[in-house]
């Protein structure tokens, strides 16, 4: 069995900053970087611009393919782990192969979401979350007249910018009663709902998929209301669920699904971390346990991950924000967007304008904002919520017009 | 060394604005746009130049070379 220092599993952004954190403190101990997929380190971000036709797919990688052995990593793709077993400070893979570690990241991210339904293996599905991915939707598009999209959210929406871009008749059954639910307000979603229309894409909400008919291809949708919607492309953006099921189950790592840290990103075993999608981490910034699904939260505590396996003692701090351009407008999460955990919802702007959102506050203090086409107030919005800045006229936040940064903290 | 945003590729994740904000705003259409070329030191504009998800911060050393992305 091989022997290493630091075993990382998963080659996305937070296994491979980790990796080169590592290495800005320790030069020499050796790293093992597993990845499932066949690509070196790309951005997932990237995929939907591809997708659209203004990036050619060789510039979605994000290193070289040097970097690995520059930086003394050993990466071994097409890898995938089948269990770790913590008392034995190893893990096994697939292909028969053991690895032992001193110390072990998890950054095993999620796969995406399918529905589980009749038909749903015919050509022409598709979920958007790899590099693979990516190829055949590409190639589907090429043919493809009128496009099925599944979901209400971010990948949603990506679909539905991808299937406009090629002029698909474009329909999106969204099971919720509005878009975004629960991250939007109906003022918010109704807004988001009027750009999409004039963007060409038709919405039927309270429509749940029950199975997919066809020959070899995909031709129709169908659902429990008795819609039938036909489709010779659908987009699948449902969200993902944690990878974890190679992690045994007594270990007690695992607690709702996904893999429980203290703020320095680590297990109750001293010798495992996690990080990004996969992690369920104490947030020191919301003071609950909290999980994110995104590149800035990724890229971020995969840093702060590997300085801490590398022996450092770091503790993990920061707003998350993921936003998507689509339709000529902006939408951004940042940070807390869950209205169960705030005691005072704000609405700022105003949807009738065009550009909407929702502040999320706690004892007069920012913890989240969902925000439509207000580009300007995305960078204040950060530091209030990562500097807990109090507020004390919390009316003020209403008008749009009132610049934010004079509120923060520099 | 001089900073340049790709508009074409940005889609205004603003983690540079938050690692360099004196650095990088978002203008009107949630794009990235350099404010102030010398708003922080080399190492910090380097470190948000890295953070962005679509690589859309483009840095040349004083002689014209692209340092980041690595080319």
């Amino acid at each position: 069995m091989k022997q290493f220092k630091y075993l990382i599993i998963g080659g996305g952004i937070a296994g491979t900053n980790a990796a080169s954190a590592i290495r800005e403190i320790d030069r020499t101990g050796s790293i093992l970087l597993l990845t499932a997929e066949k690509e070196r380190l790309y951005s997932r971000v990237l995929l939907p611009n591809y997708l659209k036709g203004t990036l050619p797919l060789e510039r979605v990688f994000l290193k070289k393919e040097t970097f690995y052995e520059e930086n003394q990593i050993e990466f071994l793709n097409q890898t995938t782990v089948t269990a770790v077993l913590p008392h034995e400070n190893k893990v096994e893979t697939a292909k028969g192969d053991e690895y032992g570690y001193e110390k072990l990241l998890l950054t095993t991210g999620g796969e995406a979401n399918r529905l589980g339904v009749a038909g749903e293996n015919l050509d022409g599905i598709f979920t958007l979350k790899t590099y693979e991915d990516a190829q055949k939707i590409s190639a589907a598009l090429k043919e493809a007249t009128c496009g099925v999209v599944i979901g209400g959210r971010f990948i949603a929406l990506e679909f539905m910018g991808s299937f406009r871009q090629h002029n698909l008749k474009t329909t999106t059954l969204v099971m919720e009663e509005r878009l975004f639910a629960p991250f939007l307000d109906e003022e918010g979603g109704g807004l988001l709902e009027r750009i999409l229309k004039t963007g060409g894409v038709e919405i039927k909400f309270n429509e749940k998929t029950m199975a997919f008919t066809g020959e070899k291809k995909v031709e129709s949708v169908q659902t429990q209301g008795g819609l039938e919607q036909k489709a010779d492309i659908v987009g699948l953006g449902i969200g993902i669920t944690p990878q974890t099921n190679y992690i045994p189950v007594g270990s007690g790592l695992v607690v709702g699904g996904r893999i429980e840290t203290n703020q320095y990103l680590q297990t109750k075993n001293p010798n495992i971390y996690a990080a990004g999608d996969v992690a369920r981490f104490w947030d020191l910034t919301s003071q609950r346990y909290h999980s994110l699904g995104n590149w800035a939260n990724a890229a971020d505590q995969g840093r702060v991950a590997g300085l801490n396996l590398a022996g450092a003692n770091i503790e993990f701090r920061a707003a998350s924000t993921y936003s998507i351009n689509f339709f000529g407008t902006s939408l951004a999460l940042i940070g807390d967007t869950n209205a169960h955990y705030a005691d005072t919802i704000i609405k700022r702007g105003s949807s009738q304008a065009g550009y909407y959102g929702n502040l999320y506050l706690k004892d007069d203090t920012l913890i989240g904002a969902v925000l439509i086409g207000l580009p300007q107030d995305r960078g204040p919005v950060g530091n209030l919520i990562k500097n807990r800045t109090p507020i004390a006229q919390i009316e003020k936040l209403k008008d749009h017009k009132i610049d934010l940064s004079e509120l923060a903290n520099d | 060394m001089k900073v340049t945003v790709d508009r074409n590729l940005c889609i205004g994740a603003a983690s540079c604005v938050v690692i360099a904000p004196k650095v990088f705003q978002l203008d009107s259409e949630a794009k990235a746009e350099v404010v102030d070329q010398k708003g922080a030191d080399e190492a910090t504009i380097l470190d948000a130049a890295k953070s962005c998800p679509v690589l859309a911060i483009i840095i040349e050393d004083d002689n014209g070379k692209q340092i980041w992305p690595e080319v």
